[in-house]
């Protein structure tokens, strides 16, 4: 076989690889059930923050750990535990993304939290405007 | 409801959507008489592009120059004057609002392309005609995006948008039924903060003339195949491509630099989509020039240069959609949005890829291609083969950050598909490169010691005392950066091996003086340099900041990289890394806080100071963005510590206040509280809103007392608000970090026009804090210095190729 031979389907081969390896290798987009029936797997879960409830912070005793309540679009409910610092601000989000996995029944462990900022913010800006004295 | 408003500006703004139409036309024009010239051979037409070609120059910077006028005049009626920039903003920050938004880049994108339009015009001859329709093509479709034409009657499917809208169209607000709008809305909503940087000032422009280079040998290559002429242009390509490869990685090293110094990624590199985005092109265009270079060698190997540069070009097309379109969502901490052009992003994509599909099928017949096989000694086949492994790497990185494209198409046929990115980017990226890498690696090195065709039998010697050399020196980094994974410990010696054995290429160079012949080795240097920068920083980084408070955490702490958060509380030392850390004070500089850290190294014995400074860690607060964390970074010559804010407490949180005290006060007035004095100077009827109260809908009346506390020998001001919407009272207190003060108003008496307040201290004098991340990354530099090589080499390259174009003509 000649030498082109061998590299085309040395490369076909490790592309294949490649491709299957990705996908085991994803995540999956999961409301709380999934992650509470599959404990120790990493998920992601997209949800809002409850701010009746309570945020833990207390960095004095320990700036590594902040927890908060969220549910997701099942509205099911979770104790999140981040064990990082508390994203400043996160009380503004208008949509979290926590990915991680589920301790227990009703604790979520994140290794990630990305905030969704709301967008609706530069209009009000304009509206602000509107309100202000004349200069 | 017809309003004549007063105030605005619209003949500029009229003069630039002239430009923009002219762009335009002109480019439709151009590809038109450069098409009828191609295909004619008319040298009538020819001239007629030219001329539609410089009318289509014309209007591009026409549109510079006044979106540059608008910005600079802050003509807020515009609204992308509005949206990207304020008055606050300092004049080398107005160049960025230019391509903050997406309207202005892609008018730095098509600026580029008619600078190297320029060049072609005047350079390239006989290829003038084909390439220039294939560049006036992309320049049609690039000058669409800033049309803003209303074609289908829905304001939400326009045809690109146009930069020069009006703030009036394109929101809606009560305050537009006013004529005299304008005297109110008297500042823009300025620079996003993390862009404020002077990273951002630099890395755009080069980023997009990287983005643009692409595009000529991608011309060439279609012109080649339409004409069935595909050998003649290789010359001519070739320093484009060298300089293509040079500028499009510096565009990266600097990405990854701004992204370093300026963001609080933690590093210069994450796999984050964007940065993939760029890197993949910057792989396949490395890949088609090796290949280029194999051609010209040796007559083998074209088809796949062409395919491999035509892809880099592609690539950039496809990255464009990736990034702008919306489609990687929640996939990043970039908030990507669509930004209403994904559809002519997508057709501006396809259309280039079924044209140069046609293309190869026209041409493909004329493409040589000897059939011989390629010894085992030649240089060709192994360089042939790390091109192969740069395409496979860059076909891995590309598939993974392509995983929200492919829940759309696959999500087609399969409903409620949705596949979520790798959970530990880092790790899935790593897991297949650093392989990736060492082959690239070995490869670099051992290509150099073979010959074209076929090497002599002595070369395999040579290899081996090369491989020999770089043991002891790969050692020695081994050792010193103490790496222990067996897979980074393969790659650190494939790494000094590539250095080894280019350095020995390089020799002779500089020897007879020949030394423009060595860009190519200096460029591997570079690699190879990047290559163990990046592993020893990295796979080597050390949080530093690891909590050491001696507090038991608890079971949960098994996974120590978790807990790299130290807390500072104001003015008390913590020790940290081998320093002993103090957060002294913060301070207030218009948009940014800083916070001044002291660091203290101490003589175990003597107890005494050995070394001492300062880092200022800065953040932003705005509501926008939360809290955007600046670093502050020591760089030494071996390891840089990198220090940043992850957490700070806001206004109310800091401390409990004691008991306020009310005073009655009048203008003018002196008083005195505790160990202070105050003058009460005077009344603000029109201060700046604050932050919190512009989302109040009612209209809105605040009034501020502005006062000064003095307290030994330093004045402090304080202002605190006094603030009437519709039928509500609101009295936020003003704050005085340095003082521990606060203080608000109680009531405003009208009849006798006195005013009384509250003033508080605060219990505990020092319970503002901040939280902190700190971490080590040794040899850094090496990286930073190989990316230059890298650059340095390319351009070097670039030099010689068109050297060799003036002396064989």
């Amino acid at each position: 076989m000649k030498k082109s031979g061998i590299i085309a389907l040395l490369v076909i081969a490790v592309a294949v690889a490649i491709m299957i390896a990705t996908f085991s290798d994803t995540s999956s987009y999961v409301t709380f059930k999934t992650a509470t029936d599959n404990p120790g797997v990493e998920f992601h879960v997209v949800g809002k923050l409850l701010l009746d409830k309570p945020q833990d912070y207390n960095p004095e005793k320990d700036p590594n750990y902040f927890t908060f309540y969220m549910t997701d679009s099942t509205q099911n409910e979770m104790k999140i535990i981040f064990h990082d610092a508390k994203p400043t601000d996160i009380e503004r989000s208008e949509k979290v993304v926590v990915i991680g996995k589920a301790l227990n029944d009703s604790e979520f462990e994140a290794s990630k939290i990305l905030q969704k900022c709301p967008s609706k913010y530069k209009n009000e800006q304009v509206v602000a405007a509107e309100n202000a004295e004349p200069q | 409801m017809d309003v004549v408003y007063t105030g605005e500006h619209l003949f500029v703004g009229n003069l630039g959507y002239f430009f923009v139409s002219l762009s335009f036309g002109a480019a439709i024009f151009a590809f038109i008489a450069y098409l009828i010239a191609t295909i004619t051979h008319e040298a009538s037409w020819k001239k007629l592009g030219r001329i539609g070609f410089f009318a289509h120059l014309t209007g591009v910077v026409g549109i510079l120059v006044v979106l540059g006028c608008l910005i600079s005049h802050h003509y807020y009626e515009y609204f992308y004057v509005w949206d990207h920039s304020s008055n606050s903003l300092p004049a080398a920050y107005m160049l960025a609002c230019f391509w903050e938004g997406q309207e202005g880049s892609f008018l730095l994108w098509t600026f580029w392309h008619v600078v190297l339009g320029s060049i072609l015009v005047w350079k390239a001859k006989d290829w003038e005609s084909p390439v220039m329709a294939v560049i006036v093509l992309a320049q049609v479709m690039l000058s669409a995006m800033l049309l803003g034409l209303d074609l289908w009657g829905d304001e939400m499917k326009e045809l690109g948008m146009n930069p020069f809208r009006l703030l009036r169209t394109e929101m809606e607000a009560p305050i537009f039924n006013q004529a005299n709008y304008l005297t109110k809305l008297t500042d823009g909503t300025g620079l996003n903060p993390l862009l404020q940087n002077y990273w951002n000032v630099i890395h755009p422009p080069v980023l997009f003339l990287g983005f643009a280079l692409t595009i000529v040998p991608f011309a060439y290559i279609m012109a080649g195949l339409f004409t069935k002429n595909n050998t003649g242009w290789v010359k001519a390509v070739m320093p484009w491509t060298a300089v293509t490869v040079g500028v499009l990685g510096l565009g990266i090293l600097m990405g990854g630099a701004w992204a370093y110094e300026a963001l609080s990624f933690g590093g210069f590199w994450a796999w984050d989509p964007v940065e993939n985005a760029v890197l993949v092109p910057w792989l396949v265009a490395a890949a088609g020039l090796h290949t280029l270079v194999i051609f010209k060698n040796t007559g083998k190997a074209l088809l796949s240069a062409m395919l491999m540069l035509a892809a880099a070009f592609i690539l950039i097309l496809y990255s464009t959609f990736l990034t702008r379109s919306g489609i990687l969502g929640d996939t990043s901490v970039h908030s990507f949005t669509d930004l209403g052009l994904s559809g002519q992003l997508l057709l501006f994509l396809l259309m280039f890829v079924v044209l140069f599909a046609i293309a190869l099928l026209v041409g493909y017949k004329h493409i040589p291609r000897p059939k011989t096989e390629d010894a085992l000694t030649s240089r060709e086949l192994w360089m042939l083969v790390g091109s192969i492994v740069l395409i496979v790497s860059a076909f891995q990185v590309i598939f993974s950050t392509s995983i929200p494209v492919l829940n759309k198409v696959i999500g087609f046929f399969v409903s409620n598909f949705n596949m979520a990115p790798p959970t530990n980017p880092v790790a899935h990226y790593n897991r297949f490169q650093i392989p990736f890498a060492i082959l690239v690696a070995l490869l670099t090195a051992g290509g150099q010691y073979f010959k074209y065709r076929k090497s002599p039998d002595k070369v395999w010697k040579k290899l081996l005392t090369g491989f020999l050399i770089s043991l002891p020196i790969a050692v020695i980094f081994i050792l010193g950066a103490q790496v222990y994974d067996a897979l980074l410990l393969v790659l650190l010696i494939a790494s000094v091996f590539t250095i080894v054995g280019n350095v020995q290429m390089l020799l002779p160079y500089f020897k007879s003086g020949k030394w423009r012949f060595g860009g190519a080795s200096i460029a591997h240097i570079g690699i190879g340099l990047i290559f163990i920068g990046a592993l020893i920083s990295n796979g080597k980084r050390q949080v530093v900041s690891r909590n050491n408070a001696g507090i038991d955490f608890g079971e949960n702490y098994t996974d120590e990289e978790k807990v790299v958060n130290v807390m500072l509380p104001k003015g008390k030392p913590i020790p940290m890394g081998g320093y002993l850390i103090t957060y002294l004070t913060d301070s207030f500089v218009e948009p940014n806080h800083y916070y001044k850290v002291e660091y203290k190294k101490l003589d175990a014995e003597t107890g005494k100071t050995v070394d001492r400074f300062f880092l200022y860690p800065k953040a932003q607060i705005s509501e926008q963005m939360g809290l955007a964390s600046d670093p502050s970074i020591l760089r030494n010559f071996g390891w840089d510590l990198y220090t940043h804010v992850t957490s700070v407490p806001t206004g109310e949180e800091k401390g409990e206040w004691e008991d306020a005290e009310n005073y009655t006060v009048s203008i003018g007035d002196t008083l005195k509280y505790r160990d202070m004095e105050f003058i009460v100077r005077m009344i603000n009827l029109s201060p700046p809103i604050p932050e919190a109260y512009k989302e109040v809908k009612d209209s809105l009346y605040a009034t501020t007392l502005e006062m000064s506390f003095f307290k030994d020998g330093k004045e402090y001001n304080i202002s605190p608000y006094f603030i009437i919407s519709g039928s509500k009272l609101f009295r936020p207190a003003a704050y005085n970090d340095d003082l521990g003060l606060r203080a608000f108003f109680v009531n405003i008496n009208r009849d006798t026009k006195d005013f009384e307040i509250a003033l508080a201290l605060k219990n505990d004098p020092s319970p503002d804090y901040i939280i902190m991340k700190a971490m080590v990354f040794p040899m850094i530099n090496l990286l930073w210095l190989g990316c230059i090589l890298l650059f340095i080499g390319s351009i070097m390259a670039a030099y010689r190729r068109v050297l060799e174009l003036k002396s064989k003509p």
